[in-house]
């Protein structure tokens, strides 16, 4: 009897934690997560810093491109505030209200950086089509002027022709007319 | 006809040696704008002056910050507000040692303005305060943040000279 709870008490554990069971609520046990919140809070607002640097920098790539970013950078500066708010709550303590803020402003940051890359790439893709366009139509207008030119050149040199041949005929048909 | 041909010809070459000739010009002798953003400090009517030089402890004062990017693209600009004495001050070129009380940040488009209030109460009296405001910027090459400075190497700050009495 005493074999067998001393197996027990050895293979249950050993099941728990092999199925990840053990571990899992170790972890999110309400001891733990009070020690890691402070921390937890710092590295969401870390985080957060980053991911609006990183947005940022497309918005520089966005506006160089040329491409409307006003509503963007509206939309950055919103996530800028929330940031500043997340460090004032984890000042205070409130180190919940800090991750969720951090958390938002990163979120907000993130897609304010994929908007503004895609504008970005957008904006550069319609100026290189632009410019092959005007360079397509300089192009084509003068070979049409040049093709033109020479067309009309070889229809009055024709012309130039046909009326000197006229002029080489005229005096024959006096001298016809006198006789 | 060949005359008229050439007319055209000259005309056209004329035209292209000229935009070429302008293009050259405008990017390789003219000096470039020189891209610089400003800072400056207005009372609590948003006026150049005049300002609260003498005030006393614990008496609220407001100031107004106005920021504008003239630097040719949107810039991730922060003011640190500092208050520093005869020795720690701003000089042309080294920003204050003194702490930074209080950091405001913002992106601001190019040609924008940003303008914002401060209120304060100073809480220990004193003489040659230096209410300082210094205006940094995230340089996204060397991932930190930097102080600004003019073409000529000088810092961007603005400060108010102060004295803090008692009641």
């Amino acid at each position: 009897m005493q074999r067998r709870y001393f197996v027990l008490i050895l293979v249950i554990p050993l099941l728990a934690m092999s199925q990840g069971l053990f571990l899992q609520g170790f972890r999110i046990s309400p001891v733990a997560a009070t020690h890691s919140q402070p921390s937890q809070a710092l590295q969401a607002i870390d985080t957060a810093q980053s991911a609006i640097n990183a947005a940022y920098i497309n918005l520089v790539f966005a506006d160089n491109a040329g491409s409307s970013i006003t509503d963007l950078i509206g939309t950055l500066n919103g996530a800028i505030t929330e940031l500043n708010q997340a460090r004032n709550a984890y000042t205070a303590a409130d180190y919940a209200t800090a991750i969720t803020l951090a958390e938002n402003a990163e979120s907000t940051a993130n897609a304010v950086s994929n908007e503004a890359y895609l504008r970005g790439v957008t904006t550069t893709a319609q100026v290189q089509a632009q410019i092959v366009f005007i360079f397509a139509v300089i192009l084509i207008s003068i070979l049409a002027s040049y093709f033109a030119l020479s067309r009309w050149q070889q229809y009055r040199k024709q012309k130039q022709r046909e009326f000197l041949q006229l002029e080489i005929r005229l005096p024959d048909d006096e001298e016809e007319e006198q006789s | 006809m060949r005359k008229f041909t050439q007319t055209i010809l000259t005309i056209i070459m004329f035209g292209i040696v000229l935009a070429t000739g302008s293009l050259l010009v405008s990017v390789w002798f003219l000096p470039p704008a020189e891209p610089t953003p400003s800072i400056a400090m207005l009372n609590e009517d948003m006026q150049a002056g005049p300002y609260p030089t003498n005030v006393t402890v614990n008496t609220n004062i407001t100031l107004n910050i106005e920021v504008s990017n003239y630097m040719g693209v949107v810039q991730y600009l922060y003011v640190r507000m500092k208050l520093a004495n005869e020795t720690t001050m701003t000089t042309a070129t080294t920003p204050s040692s003194a702490p930074t009380l209080q950091q405001f940040e913002r992106l601001v488009p190019n040609g924008g303005t940003w303008r914002f209030p401060v209120t304060l109460n100073m809480t220990t009296p004193g003489i040659n305060y230096r209410l300082t405001f210094e205006l940094w910027r995230y340089d996204p090459t060397a991932n930190e943040i930097v102080w600004i400075r003019e073409p000529l190497g000088r810092g961007l700050w603005v400060h108010l000279p102060m004295n803090v009495t008692g009641l």
